[in-house]
Order: C-alpha cells, then structure tokens, then sequence
C-alpha cells in the first residue's frame, strides 16, 4: 500500500503539468489575447503590454517561461481582470469562501447520503427504501442551477427563513446554508446510492454470516463490521465527487452571487486573462490531488484489502 | 442467453415502462416539433413581452407593412381571399420609482420630481423589482407617499421597485382586400394609402373576412412567451432537438475513444496495458470540465468542438470497463484461436473483442447520454451557448438560464419560463437514468451504481 500511495503522490506533479500544458496550449494557440476586445489601442502601447506580459514571443519560449514561473511557485500578475494584482493575492482573497462552501456541500452530502443509503439498504425493496432511491435519482438528474433557485425561492422570499444571495465574510454563516444545500444534493444522491449498494453487498457476505454465527447484534455486525467495508465505495467515489463539486461551483457560486474562486475562473476565461485562468485551474487540480491522496488514504484504512 | 426469470420480472418493471415512454415521447415530439407548433422559436415579439401559458394574442408579426400589390405573408390567412383589418396601437408608458425610506413610501416620477399619489389599479400598471428584467402586473393598489409600504409588495426591508404604466394611444386601423393573395385595396381609418408599416406598434387586433364570415385571428401560447415575446412550447421542442443531439452525438465519440482505447489496452496486455492503464489514472484525477470550458472559450463554442470536448471527458470510464472486459475475453478459446490462425491484431480487436463488449458498451452508453446532456446545460448555463453558423443553438440548459434570470423573485412572476424547461428537462435525465440503471442491473446485477 505505502507502494500505491507513493505513486499517487509521485503522479501529482506529473497531473498538474498536463493540466497547465493543456489550459496553456489552448489558450495560447487561439487567436485574440487578453487586449484583444478593448478599445482600439495605440499599437506601442500594445506592443509593449504584449512585451510585458511575454505575448510577444515564440510560443516555445512563453512555455517555457511559463515553467520556470510555475516551478518557483510565481503565477504572475492577473492581466486585464484586476490589472496589476498578483495572483496569489487574488487565490488567496477568493480561496477561503469556495473551500468553505466546498466543504460545507461535501459534509453536507455525507450527512444526508450516508443515512439514508443505509436505512435503505438495511430494508431493501421496502417502500421507505423505493423513496429514497427515487428522491436520490431525481436529486442526480435536478442541475444545480435549478435546485438553486427554487431554494432561493422557497425559503428565501416565501419563508423569510434565509438570505437569498450574496455574500458576507464568515461571521455571516446563513448566506452559504442555500448555496451549500444546492451543491450538495447531487452528491447526496449519488453517495445515498452508493452506500446503499456497498452495504447490500457487504451484508451479504461470509465474514457477515459468521459474525450473525456467533451471535453478535444486527448493530453491532452492521457498526462493527458492514459499515467498514460499505463505506468503500462512498469514499472511493468521494474523488471524482470532489471534482463535480468543483465544478458544481462554478455554476452555484453565479446563481447566489458569491465571490469565489469559481466565478473568477468564469469571469478570467471569457475576460482571455491567460494568467489567472491558469492560476485557477491549478489551485483547482491541487485540491482534487490532495482530495483524490486522501480518499485513497481513507480507503486503505478501510478496506485491508487494498493494502498491497 | 436468455433472461432469468427474475430478470423477465424486473423487465416489466412499470416505472422503467413509464420512463421509456416518456423519453420515446419526448424524442418523438423534438423531432416533430414543426409538426406540433407552427411558431417560430427565433421569431421576437418583443411589444408583447412575458405572457403566462395559455395566454393568446392577435395573429401577426410585429415589424412588417402592408403595401398594395404586395402578397401579405405575416399573417397566416386561412384563405387567399378576403378582407384583412388590422388594428395597431401606439403605446407609451409613464415610469415611476417607489422606494421605501425610513419604513414610509417615496415615490418619484421620470426627473426626479416626488409624486403624492399613485393609483396602480389603473389597466395597463405593471411594477418590477430592480434589476429583474420582467415586468408583472401591478396588484390594484393606491401608493401614497409618505404611508407605509403594502403588505406584500416589499418583501424585503429597504427594496426599491420601478413602476410603468403603459397607455394604448390613436389607434389606427388598416383594412387590406385581398385577392388572389395580393393586397388590392388598402385603406388606414377609411382613407386610401398605397403601404403602411407596423413599425414596433403592438397589433391590438386582426380580423378577416372571406366568404365563410369574419373571425378574429389569434395565436395562443399553451406555454406562455418569453421576455422577448418568444413560444415557450416552441423552443422548448427545438431545444430538446439540440439537448439530445449533444448527448447522443457526444457519447458517439466518448464511446468511439473510450473502446477503442480500452480494448487496444486490454489486447495488448503486460507493460503497454500498465502504461495505458497509468495514463488513464493520471486523466482521471484532470478536472475536465474547465480544459472544456476553456476549449469552449478559446477555440470557439461550435457545435463540433462541443461535440469533440463533451467526448472526451466522458470516454475514460468506458474505456476502464472495456479494458476489463476485453481482459477477461483474451483467455478465451476463440480469441486464442483467432491468434494462432494469425489474424491481424485490429481484426481481432474490431471483429472479435469489440462485439463481444457489446452489451456492456451499450449499458454504459445509455448512462452517458443524461450525464452528457447535464454537462452541455451546464456549459449553456455559465454562457456558453452551442453555436452553429453563427446562431445559438438554445438547449434546454439555455432555457432554464433564461428562465432563472427573468423569475420575478419578488412575485413569482415569470415563473413558467423556469418551470417548463426544468420539468422538461430533469423527466428526460431521470427516465433516462432509471433506463441505464435498469440496463446495468439486468446485465450485471453485481456493478454499483455510478
């Protein structure tokens, strides 16, 4: 297993490099560059913004530069977004409220998938498990950007119970109980799933049926015993879920006004700012890194059989 | 190898009968669409605005001119004869802002000038909550300023709202004989004119008359309009054509990439199978969507691109469990016969490994389609509508994006526009994934669920 682990952590670096090599190259070989959509400009002051921003070299040698930057951990200056803003700066400005918000949705999503994954599969084909299928297969097939403003709708301006949108530092925790609810119910869907189908096969193997030989508790087997190995699947998937719940924010964080990383990679993208759009996409490869190290971290505690 | 008999039950399952119905139906419809709606879902008609479903108007296009001599082909007559009336109106409105300060109402007109009183029971009163685009009807209020706000016009504290109210003025009323489909006579208020142009006056009302009697000319909308005067059941029908033409044509390409890239690794086998295998691991753990979004940004959001980007974020699971098949089928007898009869490796592969996947291929297919078509409303809904020769191409994540930012948060007005696309929508993506799942079960009843 420390063998497995080693090479996830080794493949990391090696994962981020494709991600920037792709973002630069399909940045950089489109034609119209961050100065492209403003008002005309003096053609020396373009020429010296482009020798600025190394946009007047050969591609190869941007690459290149681009690298070296990378390696000393230096993103540059956002471009034509917050112009003259490093972007570390800016990451560490918006950083905090997608985390938390990120976050907030996961923990969310296993406190509603978990339970009720396993209350289903603890009475399979009953009429409270066919519930919470259909209500977590209508939660996968619902896009967050609808869940969210029927949220806002109901429980913002008919309830009066929480803020609509926007956004107000961390002291203000309501503003992010809607946006967190919104990201989190695909994923409380598909985990309320998969902890269904890991527990109806853990429940029906032989250490289980020794376990119930011997006399233990149906509690105990499923605490002690189920619950470990029917976990796996939930965290095996919670990698890919991190992924989806990053994406998932580009679009929440839009729907509720929130000013976090993922508006910033939209609003960088369509503003053609090469350098923050980078800075973004690899702030974003590194949680899903680090999220994906963990999971496989959390699975070889879980499952012995992993351990090779 | 025919189904168990627990599988022949689980076949007949009714909610996957139901599923299956409603998806064949709604294919069925997007693919008819001009056969179940005559409307135009690009044409504007901008003058009517937001209308709610069911609601209905006078039958002809807004910007056009009757002149004489000329075929009249804005109005859908029923006959080539007859006599055609049209009556326009000019429409102003007055604007007024009403804000609440310190608790009590302040009402100002256009200028800035304070207004004591304002009667909104008056027809044509409309009232929309700031930085909302759609205007409603206005309840039939007095606002009188220095009183306290009404219940239920402010729902929150300090809000502001912007009133307008709009008056129908000298109407003008054009009536055209026709023969043969050409205009003859043309009169405006019984005075003779060779043309006359609708220019952005709202048509209050057409009337025709041929031998069979006169009878008024409408066109109604069972879904409603759109903020631009758009048929909601309209481009519901032709946005459904391009949210499943995406899914289908995109998981076309995922499986094309993901099979072959599968079944090349599982054929191979030893160290190529590792690297393949690695390299696959290492795209896993790729957030896809933002290479997408920026392929979509940078390159251009064609439809093509589209297609090519969607596929090939979703090809890497189909590519793991071919690999798995294919490895399972490499054992076999026929597979080692076909080797020691020296067949080439892509016949093998192609006529060989490939069809013996078939079913799983299939399964994993049909669970990509309602992902994909998830994905692409997705990228539809951050702005990044499909292009195709310079036209948008609304899906029904489009739809919904329209529908979000004209909901009248504080009336609930508009709500047609978000309701429809997203019923529309989620009933597709949920019938199609209780299909997928039906399918996986039935051919692998150990998977788990995605």
């Amino acid at each position: 297993m420390g063998a497995y682990l080693l090479r996830r952590l080794l493949q990391a670096p090696l994962i981020l490099l494709v991600l920037a090599s792709l973002s630069f190259v399909i940045m950089r070989l489109a034609p119209g560059g961050p100065f492209a959509s403003e008002r005309a400009m003096d053609p020396e002051v373009a020429r010296e913004l482009a020798a600025h921003y190394h946009l007047n070299e050969p591609i190869g040698r941007q690459y290149l530069h681009f690298l070296s930057g990378l390696a000393h951990a230096d993103l540059g200056m956002s471009i034509s977004t917050y112009r003259g803003q490093s972007i570390v700066s800016v990451i560490l400005r918006d950083l905090p409220t997608s985390l938390l918000l990120g976050a907030l949705g996961l923990l969310l999503a296993l406190l509603i998938g978990v339970p009720a994954g396993a209350l289903s599969a603890m009475r399979p084909h009953s009429g409270a498990d066919a519930l919470s299928m259909v209500v977590a297969l209508t939660a996968i097939s619902l896009p967050t950007f609808v869940i969210g403003p029927l949220l806002a709708l109901v429980f913002g301006l008919w309830l009066h119970w929480l803020p609509i949108a926007g956004y107000q530092g961390f002291s203000h925790p309501a503003y992010l109980v809607l946006p967190a609810i919104a990201l989190s119910a695909p994923f409380a869907g598909r985990i309320a799933r998969l902890t269904r189908a890991g527990l109806l096969d853990v429940m029906s193997q032989d250490f289980v049926r020794s376990a119930r030989a011997k006399g233990a508790s149906e509690l105990r087997i499923a605490v002690r015993h189920a619950l470990r190995l029917g976990f796996a699947p939930v965290v095996s998937y919670l990698g890919p879920a991190v992924a989806a719940i990053l994406t998932g924010s580009l679009v929440i964080e839009q729907v509720f006004q929130i000013p976090g990383l993922g508006r910033e990679f939209v609003i960088s993208a369509f503003n053609r700012d090469f350098t923050l759009v980078m800075g973004t996409v690899l702030v974003y490869g590194l949680i899903l890194i680090l999220c994906n190290l963990l999971a496989d971290l959390v699975l070889a505690m879980l499952d012995p059989r992993t351990r090779r | 190898m025919s189904p168990s008999p627990r599988a022949r039950r689980r076949l007949a399952s009714p909610a996957v009968a139901i599923a299956t119905t409603l998806v064949a139906l709604v294919v069925v419809a997007c693919v008819a669409a001009p056969l179940l709606t005559s409307q135009d879902p690009q044409l504007l008609r901008e003058y009517l605005g937001a209308l709610p479903p069911g609601s209905s108007h006078p039958d002809c296009l807004d910007h056009n001119r009757i002149a004489l001599g000329e075929a009249i082909d804005w109005c859908r007559l029923p006959a080539p004869q007859g006599t055609l009336s049209v009556t326009t109106q000019h429409l102003s409105a007055e604007s007024y802002r009403v804000l609440v300060r310190r608790g009590l109402l302040e009402i100002r007109a256009q200028g800035g000038t304070r207004v004591p009183r304002l009667d909104l029971s008056r027809a044509g009163a409309e009232l929309r909550a700031y930085n909302v685009p759609l205007w409603s009807p206005a309840p039939p209020l007095t606002l009188s300023a220095g009183a306290p706000p009404p219940a239920g016009l402010f729902p929150g504290a300090e809000r502001a709202i912007a009133v307008r109210i709009v008056h129908g003025r000298s109407e003008d009323a054009w009536v055209a004989a026709i023969q043969g489909g050409r205009v003859q006579h043309l009169t405006d208020n019984g005075l003779e004119i060779t043309q006359a142009s609708l220019d952005g006056d709202a048509i209050a009302a057409v009337r025709w008359a041929d031998a069979s009697g006169e009878r008024a000319l409408r066109v109604r909308h069972w879904l409603g309009t759109d903020l631009g005067g758009r048929d909601v059941l309209s481009r519901l029908l032709y946005g459904g054509r391009i949210s499943l033409m995406v899914g289908l044509v995109a998981t076309v390409v995922s499986l094309v990439i993901g099979v072959l890239y599968g079944a090349l690794s599982g054929y191979l086998g030893g160290r190529c199978d590792q690297y393949l295998m690695a390299g696959l691991d290492v795209l896993y753990a790729i957030p896809f969507m933002f290479i997408v979004i920026l392929l979509l940004v940078y390159v251009g959001n064609g439809v093509f691109v589209l297609f090519v980007a969607l596929g090939a974020v979703q090809w890497l699971t189909m590519a793991r469990i071919v690999r798995g098949q294919v490895l399972s089928l490499m054992s076999r007898e026929f597979i080692l016969a076909g080797r020691a009869l020296g067949l080439p490796a892509w016949r093998i592969i192609l006529r060989h490994l490939i069809p013996n996947c078939a079913g799983l291929i299939a399964v994993y297919a049909a669970l990509t389609v309602p992902a994909v078509i998830l994905e692409e409303s997705f990228l539809s809904f951050i702005g990044l509508t499909v292009q195709y020769r310079h036209q948008s191409l609304e899906s029904w994540g489009a739809l919904i994006k329209f529908g979000v930012d004209a909901l009248d948060y504080h009336t609930g007005y508009g709500w047609w526009l978000l309701l429809f696309p997203a019923l529309m929508m989620v009933g597709v993506l949920l019938a199609l994934n209780l299909i997928g799942d039906h399918l996986r079960d039935l051919a692998d009843p150990h998977a788990q669920p995605r």
